[in-house]
């Protein structure tokens, strides 16, 4: 019964209880604390507009080189085509160099 | 820092600072770390306000960063004494170090004050989630619907932690009372 009892009393003793004041010097320790790591928290939201407008500098690069890539094959191709279709091949056998 | 956001992050610490540390001291058990471990906390609200949705409240956000911090401070602190319980054994003296210190929590009246230390010593035994609920409950003094907002949790796992947590406590108090 006692024991119980002292159970009872344990388990409740949380009862009542009060908030406790936080050291009054822990905000100015906390600001240089952030100040002394030395940057500026940035905002994710600004991390991640930096990172698609890194991604879309990238597309537009790799799309930009890969449509001069084309036309310069397309180029050599069709210089291949005039070559041929107008019979510009040299079959004299006297060489130019 | 702009003035803009020192101002606002003053009001938020302001608002914040009393229930966060009361928080925080009820895991950590020692007012140094509790101090400790509030400076991080406001700092992470700090770097991560720019990221607050404010799909919970700000308080159910701030409460849920000082629940992890505190749980990350205890692993970490867990982890330090196995090591340290580990080295002593090569030690020459072999003297292992136990930290037996009672914890009295600087808000509970005098005569509660041996009662309440027995049961933080207890409360430190539970799992995680029954300890969270635990502490939320009965030392914030939260609601069921403030904690499982914390804990994104549903009422009922609330209210069934809080059971469990309970009773897990009376059976580690019949062992030592």
């Amino acid at each position: 019964m006692d024991k119980n009892k002292k159970i009872e009393d344990v388990l409740n003793s949380l009862e009542g209880i009060k908030s406790t004041e936080a050291n009054p010097f822990l905000y100015n320790r906390i600001l240089s604390k952030i100040q002394a790591s030395g940057k500026e928290y940035t905002p994710a939201k600004i991390i991640w507009l930096a990172a698609a407008s890194f991604l879309l500098l990238l597309f537009l690069n790799i799309s930009a080189i890969r449509k001069a890539m084309i036309n310069k094959n397309g180029a050599v191709y069709q210089s291949e085509n005039t070559v041929s279709g107008y019979n510009l091949i040299n079959e004299n056998p006297i060489q130019y160099n | 820092m702009h003035t803009e956001q020192l101002l606002s992050f003053q009001e938020i610490y302001d608002t914040y600072k009393n229930k966060v540390f009361n928080t925080v001291i009820s895991y950590v058990q020692n007012t140094e770390d509790a101090e400790e471990v509030t400076q991080d906390v406001f700092i992470e609200v700090h770097r991560s306000s720019g990221s607050f949705q404010g799909k919970s409240s700000l308080s159910t956000w701030i409460y849920r960063i000082a629940v992890n911090k505190s749980l990350d401070h205890l692993k970490s602190k867990n982890r330090k004494k196995r090591f340290a319980f580990l080295t002593a054994l090569f030690d020459e003296d072999g003297a292992v170090k136990h930290d037996h210190s009672d914890f009295h929590h600087p808000g509970i009246a005098l005569e509660n004050k041996e009662n309440a230390a027995i049961l933080f010593r207890k409360i430190n035994e539970l799992p995680e989630n029954q300890k969270t609920a635990f502490i939320l409950s009965k030392v914030e003094g939260l609601s069921y619907h403030e904690i499982s907002e914390v804990m994104q949790l549903s009422n009922s796992s609330v209210e069934s932690l809080l059971v469990r947590a309970k009773q897990n406590l009376r059976i580690k108090l019949e062992k030592i009372l």
